[in-house]
């Protein structure tokens, strides 16, 4: 069974994870991935999933990175 | 002295001859005839002979001045020639070193002009190193400040970023990530 982890610099609400789980439970019709959530306040704000190794980078730190390849 | 004698002998009243002890005419005749000889043999024997010596002698002693001539000139040309020999050798000698200092001058300033643009090259070389740190240095400054900037920012979202806030990012993710 594939496993989705979902990283969230706080702790998420249950509303927020049904979002997530039902925009992912699209990308996987048919199967029935397994969620794991995480918290990692270093991404400080947003969140980050992990699909069999694809990379869903919506935190604040990914952009603050942007931010910093653009200025350079 | 025969005048003196004829003289005396007239004085005297006796003959010449008596009175040159001499007894008989032929006697004088005798001693003219022995002087003659004795004269002449002393000419042949001695007065020849010698006068031969001195004039062989004289003969050598020319032949010695001329030939002491003769090696005095011969010496004067060989002086002549040495001194001129010397004179060249010094010459040359002169024209040799003056060349051989004129070459090590060429060479020197060669060796000046080679270490002047080593000199110049290292100088530009280092110009070159001196303004491509500066640039590396201000490129690290700029660097170093962005991620300072980018550290501050970051702390301050963690401090700022509200939940509604954080609602709006995640919904704007999983927007994108809808489709």
């Amino acid at each position: 069974m594939k496993a989705i982890t979902v990283i969230s610099g706080a702790p998420l609400s249950t509303a927020r994870k049904e979002q997530i789980e039902t925009v992912f439970r699209r990308k996987h019709e048919g199967t029935d991935p397994e969620f794991v959530y995480d918290v990692d306040s270093g991404i400080i704000g947003g969140i980050m999933i992990i699909d069999d190794g694809v990379y869903y980078d919506g935190s604040l730190r990914s952009q603050l990175e942007k931010m910093r390849q653009r200025l350079q | 002295m025969n005048t003196g004698l004829i003289i005396l002998a007239a004085e005297e009243g006796g003959s010449l001859l008596e009175n040159l002890g001499l007894d008989n005419p032929l006697e004088l005749l005798f001693y003219a005839v022995n002087l003659i000889i004795l004269v002449g043999g002393l000419y042949l024997l001695l007065f020849k002979p010698v006068k031969k010596l001195i004039t062989k002698r004289k003969e050598t002693l020319a032949a010695v001045y001329n030939e002491n001539e003769k090696l005095n000139k011969e010496a004067l040309e060989l002086k002549h020639k040495y001194e001129e020999a010397i004179a060249t050798t010094c010459r040359e000698a002169a024209e040799s070193a003056f060349g051989v200092t004129k070459a090590a001058e060429g060479r020197a300033d060669e060796i000046i002009a080679a270490a002047k643009q080593k000199a110049d090259d290292i100088i530009e070389a280092a110009e070159a190193e001196a303004v491509a740190e500066r640039k590396r240095l201000s490129n690290d400054f700029k660097h170093q400040i962005m991620d300072l900037a980018i550290e501050v920012a970051g702390t301050i979202l963690e401090r700022e970023v509200s939940s509604e806030d954080n609602d709006k990012i995640i919904e704007e993710a999983l927007g994108r990530w809808k489709n």
